[in-house]
């Protein structure tokens, strides 16, 4: 018979299964893909190039931090410059997205777009910030797995990618997503406009943000005052439902509706694209599994291995 | 544990801190909003039974966030240098306070010829351009929109770190500030910039840009605006759509002049010579 773990033991083992029990990598590349269109579609969204790129175009006046822009625009170099950098991130992103080279590209695509808050914060919505912070945690997977050029050169070298591999960095990203939504959440309580019920009718009749130019009657009045509840009990309750995996999915579909709501009827740019994007990584990693053994059936490719991996509710 | 899941769930339980913390607003930097008074919210009937609840609620965690830095005070430096070093920034206010009046931001060129010997003349015309919205509010925004979106955030960025940074002159000195806070320039240049290239001849020079920050009234839920209100801010609009209104040029406005056009009320919020 053997001796009753402690609790400490138990505790650590708990906090082992929970950040390192190894999963399928598909989940992985799923991100990968997704992350890798959106941050295309992100990083399109700043054209004209010499607009948002250029030192002298709508970014702050060159003088602060180490002197880089400063020096960028001495030179005479801000065009080349901001051709470069619009270039080399389209570029990684859409390396991303195709496999190529995965590793290297992902942190060179965190780092360039961690980046963009130094050299231009102005057009940065949060979803460029929610895009760094996803590709932080994709940084540490290996996420070359099929399809990617990378899965394609290693079957004809006779090699293969990881079969399993940990899912911390999908937990980190769960994680991320949580207190995106906390913080959101509480930060908008702390404003009367919310408490009130008035946000999402001032939001959705903002000259620069709705979609269509129409005014709501007073009389439907009542939904966006729903509407402006229902989104501040929704993110602050966000992170308290993933505890279960029916809240959670309550979570998450609601989620899907209400970013696919803003983004019918305001125009917020990538920000909508993006979150949604990081909902991926709140997919169960068996279902993605099964979805990517028949895309790999449909596509001749041999099947990988079954890991059985099921991660519970974040 | 293997030793390398040890180090790894370091690294992981400091990061989660170091996100937690980030997220914590520091009220020293950025000021909470204050709560108002008990007040009548309007005519929703959900609305006027929710908001009471939600006041007395937030009465009492407003304190959280200074609490919170209080004790968590030890760390923040540290964790401050790692989010700034990976440029993650953790705090999503999005939408926590939008604008609850329309706005518009205009820009007015004073042209002038350039004389013999490169010298110039006084202003002869200007030109007003209305650069945010960038899109014709009028119109369902679809494809174009979604750059557009990007010109509008810059131009709101740059307006609300002006606005502030004008906020603090004044409060610390009571005066405008003189030269003002630059945060509006980059605007101002570049339109002025791509104006010139597109419109201006080669002996004709912008000599002063005016940047004009507007805004008309957003009914609160309950009201609507009227017909005709709505109708003569198109019509405005409609004029600054077809491209920059020229006019012959009268004197150089200062800080703080006003003008009203339909229901758009415009305030002369930054000027700089060219």
């Amino acid at each position: 018979m053997t001796p009753p773990a402690s609790s400490s033991s138990r505790l650590s083992e708990q906090w082992r299964r929970l950040w390192f029990e190894p999963g399928s990598p598909d989940l992985f590349v799923a991100l990968r893909i997704t992350l890798g269109l959106l941050g295309i579609a992100t990083v399109l969204s700043f054209m004209p190039v010499l607009m948002y790129w250029a030192v002298d175009g709508l970014a702050p006046i060159p003088g602060q931090g180490v002197g880089i822009r400063t020096r960028v625009l001495e030179l005479g170099l801000s065009n080349v410059i901001a051709w470069l950098y619009f270039g080399t991130l389209l570029t990684l992103f859409a390396c991303m997205t195709v496999g190529v080279a995965t590793g290297w590209v992902t942190v060179f695509a965190f780092l360039g777009t961690s980046a963009i808050t130094r050299w231009n914060h102005l057009p940065l919505s949060a979803a460029v910030h929610v895009l760094a912070c996803v590709l932080f945690c994709l940084c540490w997977a290996d996420c070359s797995g099929w399809p990617s050029v990378d899965a394609w050169r290693a079957r004809r070298r006779g090699t293969h990618g990881p079969s399993s591999q940990p899912m911390w960095p999908i937990r980190l990203i769960r994680v991320q997503v949580c207190i995106i939504y906390l913080n959101a959440g509480l930060s908008k309580f702390l404003y009367p406009i919310w408490r009130d019920g008035a946000t999402v009718h001032y939001a959705v009749s903002h000259n620069v943000f709705h979609r269509f130019p129409v005014h709501i009657a007073p009389s439907l009045d009542w939904i966006e005052t729903m509407a402006t509840y229902g989104t501040l009990a929704w993110e602050i309750g966000f992170p308290f439902m993933m505890f279960n995996r029916v809240t959670r999915r309550i979570a998450l579909i609601t989620g899907v509706l209400m970013h696919l709501g803003m983004g019918t009827t305001m125009e917020v740019g990538p920000f909508s694209p993006v979150m949604l994007g990081a909902y991926v990584a709140f997919l169960e990693p068996a279902t993605v599994s099964r979805w990517f053994a028949r895309l790999r059936t449909a596509a001749g490719e041999t099947p990988l291995p079954a890991t059985g991996s099921r991660i519970p509710a974040a | 544990m293997r030793r390398n899941e040890r180090l790894l769930s370091a690294f992981l339980a400091w990061h989660i801190v170091a996100m937690f913390v980030g997220a914590i607003p520091d009220p020293s930097v950025d000021p909470l909003p204050p709560i108002p008074l008990p007040r009548d919210v309007h005519d929703d009937v959900l609305a006027s039974r929710v908001a009471p609840v939600l006041d007395s609620a937030v009465e009492g965690f407003v304190h959280v966030p200074v609490v919170l830095n209080r004790l968590l005070r030890p760390v923040r430096p540290a964790v401050d240098f790692y989010l700034g070093m990976l440029n993650l920034q953790q705090r999503w206010s999005m939408f926590a306070s939008p604008p609850q009046a329309d706005q518009y931001l205009r820009l007015r060129y004073f042209v002038a010829p350039v004389l013999a010997g490169d010298r110039l003349s006084r202003p002869t015309w200007t030109a007003s351009e209305l650069v945010m919205p960038a899109h014709d509010e009028t119109q369902v925004r679809l494809w174009h929109s979604y750059l557009d979106s990007s010109r509008d955030k810059a131009i709101g960025s740059a307006l609300d770190e002006y606005h502030r940074a004008m906020s603090s002159m004044m409060d610390r000195g009571g005066r405008v500030p003189d030269p003002l806070p630059l945060d509006l320039a980059p605007v101002g240049r570049y339109f002025a910039r791509e104006f010139a290239r597109r419109q201006l001849g080669p002996n004709e020079r912008i000599v002063w840009v005016e940047t004009w920050y507007g805004e008309a009234l957003n009914p609160p839920p309950g009201h609507a605006l009227a017909a005709e209100t709505l109708s003569a801010r198109e019509k405005v609009l409609e004029k600054y759509y077809e491209g920059p209104v020229r006019a012959p040029a009268v004197t150089v406005g200062r800080y703080g002049a006003r003008e009203h056009e339909a229901d758009i009320n415009w305030l002369l919020d930054y000027v700089e010579p060219r």
